[in-house]
């Protein structure tokens, strides 16, 4: 049984309330928001699969050139404090397609499907409104790749742990359906890639590096390392673990290595980048570029050598901070970065909820991000909340200062994030930060305490002990 | 209690893969091979996923056959399929006109775009043309054209494969090139350069790699007659073989049957599963 809501909404019911223009000012009262917006527009969201926050060579990272995500920032609005819901694959989609924590959607780890109950957006799509519900390439809820999307027509699978060519097929599937579409009814479409998640199989088999570089020549595009590869000793024993588990270690990487492994994962990105590209391109040719809202974000991070870490799992930023971008050139404002409003995966269901004018499910933990592209000056609550792999952590953002808690483990971490935001500094044993630490323990137990979580879930009580 | 895996370690190379029983030696080139003349190449396309153990698939094939055309161009045909989980069959076919440049640079192709479900009902297809001069390339797609447009001259990564069979194995060679990738999308400042002789214990191959936008790094190895052998880019290999259809079919069949069992699992079709 899906949740029901109290009013359901069809799509002609909703074209009669809406389709009037809307015109928003902001403070200075530059005009943001003027064309009409029509009714149900068509939605593309674009998942990739690790993509770390600063990859985009158009929002400043000079050491990459990712001219389709460059088209679409410039389209639209960049987001540059935004969250996934936790940082792996499996649970960080629950949290996507069901606007819920991964705590509640019975996905704290990979491999498990969301539980019954709780509608995915392809289904509550398709039972309240007139869209055409399509998917190609990774869901990973619980299948990795896989025709059986509950609510989704599937059009492409992928193959996995080989998006450099399994990627390609999945955008070539969204190219084919685009031009050949005959179909009136709107579009909900997600193009789901997976790279640059291959850096996964880039370090298996670059664990040992050689006594020279393999590509001489590239000795001076090599990226340095990152400003916080050192890190702060006193962190929490689940990281520290973590950390020994990945392949640097056992490697015995030294600096060329670790540059070397940042330099190949932006080809990665970029690989993807190109991906994107055709799905804009498409759009594009099949003139749906003015009639499209287009979501682009990513399901976690990549460690890249911050803290020395690789890969995702952790609370720090490289795992937790995800690109995220909205576009809908004519009807959204164009080229706007937003630096300033914490945002979440979970916030992508409401939001696409609100762009199709249906209401949400009864319970739904996300926010519609809309009134942030709308409005000069929206309600928001500053501060979200992110869990990890196993239901394991937590870290609660507020606007200035970031608190990280795992479950069983002696050690929290507090950062100031405006001070140190490479966060290096744990403040949560400093006696000046007392009264902040309480204050973002108190806001997890608040959080907590609303939250239906999966029965039998590990951990589960573990964050009411930590105030 | 999960079964014990050995991670790669190292980038893949002839001899690694012929360590991990994935590469049993390459079919002897005719004595008359003339990478000028008239060939097909077929090559397996092998994925990795950094074990030893398992892990290591064939997930698809790319043929390409030469053929002449006028006194400045020749003809490629493309034939590439890749089995996607659960036997979503994507393939492409493409005729290329070439000209006999260094890069074997595309003057125009055609290229069809095909998509089969695992019930091989409603093949979904999509059609393409397009032409390229110097730098500048249009592709056609239902009668909208888009240009690319680069700082260099342009090619095609299949192109690539030709036309390294023509280089010469010294130091000094080296190309630098745009590519079309699938004929498709734009990646810049392609580097490609003779990085030597490639000898172990069971291989002594010429040896390129070319370094650019969007890709790893691709490492290319010849035989003697000129003949590309195998090629890698990261985890993914091409190895010319004998029994690439063979694989293709035995992937396509596994790929079947883990669609039905997934059916099964999921009984009650695609989108109420």
């Amino acid at each position: 049984m899906l949740e029901q809501t109290q009013e359901p909404i069809n799509r002609r019911d909703f074209m009669k309330i809406s389709g009037g223009a809307t015109l928003a000012l902001t403070a200075q009262g530059k005009r943001i928001f003027a064309a009409e917006a029509p009714s149900m527009p068509n939605i593309v969201l674009i998942l990739t699969d690790q993509q770390h926050l600063d990859t985009i060579s158009a929002a400043g990272c000079s050491h990459i050139q990712t001219p389709a995500l460059d088209k679409l920032k410039n389209r639209g609005t960049l987001f540059t404090q935004s969250y996934c819901g936790n940082p792996v694959c499996g649970p960080s989609r629950s949290c996507i397609f069901s606007g819920r924590t991964s705590s509640e959607t019975g996905v704290p780890v990979n491999g498990r499907p969301i539980r019954e109950g709780i509608p995915n957006l392809g289904q509550w799509l398709s039972q309240h409104s007139d869209y055409e519900t399509i998917y190609s390439g990774k869901w990973h809820v619980p299948e990795g790749f896989t025709h059986f999307i509950p609510g989704f027509d599937v059009i492409n699978t992928g193959i996995g742990g080989q998006g450099n060519i399994g990627d390609t097929s999945a955008s070539r599937a969204c190219e084919t359906y685009l031009h050949n579409r005959t179909s009136d009814r709107p579009f909900f479409m997600v193009a789901s890639f997976l790279q640059p998640h291959d850096i996964c199989e880039w370090l298996r088999i670059n664990t040992y590096p050689p006594d020279q570089l393999r590509y001489a020549e590239l000795e001076s595009e090599l990226p340095p390392l990152p400003d916080n590869f050192e890190y702060d000793p006193r962190e929490p024993d689940y990281v520290k673990r973590n950390r020994q588990r990945r392949d640097p270690p056992k490697g015995n990487w030294d600096e060329m290595q670790w540059r070397y492994y940042r330099w190949s994962y932006y080809r990665h990105v970029e690989m993807v980048d190109a991906e994107i590209g055709r799905i804009l391109q498409s759009l594009e040719d099949t003139d749906h570029l003015n009639d499209t809202v287009v979501i682009f974000t990513s399901d976690h991070g990549e460690g890249m050598g911050h803290h020395q870490t690789v890969r995702k799992s952790s609370l720090y930023e490289e795992a937790l901070a995800v690109p995220f971008i909205i576009s809908w050139p004519g009807h959204l404002p164009q080229n706007q970065t937003n630096t300033s409003h914490l945002i979440t995966g979970m916030d992508i269901f409401p939001t696409v909820c609100d762009f199709a004018g249906i209401p949400l499910p009864e319970i739904m933990r996300g926010r519609s991000l809309r009134p942030l592209l709308t409005k000069p000056d929206p309600a928001w609550d500053d501060a979200v909340v992110c869990e990890s792999n196993s239901n394991r952590g937590r870290m609660v953002r507020t606007s200035r200062y970031k608190y990280i808690a795992y479950a069983k483990d002696e050690v929290d971490q507090l950062f100031d994030m405006r001070e140190d935001p490479g966060e290096t500094r744990n403040l949560s044993a400093d006696p000046q930060y007392v009264s902040v630490l309480k204050e973002h323990r108190e806001r997890l137990i608040e959080w907590e305490r609303q939250l239906v979580v999966a029965p039998d879930l590990k951990y589960a009580n573990a964050w009411w002990r930590k105030g | 209690m999960a079964k014990k895996r050995t991670i790669v370690g190292y980038p893949l190379v002839p001899d690694l893969l012929g360590d991990m029983n994935l590469l049993q030696g390459f079919p002897e080139t005719p004595a008359d091979f003339d990478p000028n003349g008239q060939w097909i190449n077929t090559y397996r396309i092998m994925t990795c996923h950094g074990y030893r153990e398992d892990g290591n698939e064939d997930i698809g094939l790319l043929r390409l056959s030469k053929s002449p055309d006028t006194d400045d161009t020749f003809r490629l045909q493309v034939d590439r399929e890749i089995v996607n989980d659960e036997h979503r069959l994507h393939k492409y076919t493409a005729e290329i006109i070439c000209r006999k440049d260094l890069s074997a640079s595309p003057v125009s192709w055609r290229l069809s775009n095909q998509f089969t479900a695992p019930n091989q009902s409603d093949p979904q297809t999509l059609e393409e043309t397009g032409k390229a001069n110097g730098t500048t390339a249009e592709i056609t797609i239902n009668n909208r054209t888009r240009i690319a447009s680069g700082a260099n001259p342009i090619t095609a990564d299949w192109c690539l494969f030709e036309a390294v069979q023509r280089l010469p194995f010294e130091s000094s060679t080296s190309l630098v090139v745009d590519i079309l990738e699938g004929l498709s999308v734009h990646k810049y400042n392609q580097r490609l350069s003779y990085r030597g002789l490639y000898t172990r214990a069971n291989n002594s191959l010429q040896w390129f790699h070319q370094i650019g936008h969007g890709v790893l790094p691709y490492e290319y190895w010849l035989d003697d007659h000129h003949r590309l052998q195998m090629v890698t880019t990261g985890a993914r290999t091409y190895i010319l073989s004998d029994d690439a259809e063979a694989r293709l079919t035995h992937q396509k069949t596994r790929e079947t049957r883990a669609f039905k069992r997934r059916q099964k699992k999921y009984a009650g079709g695609d989108r109420d599963a």
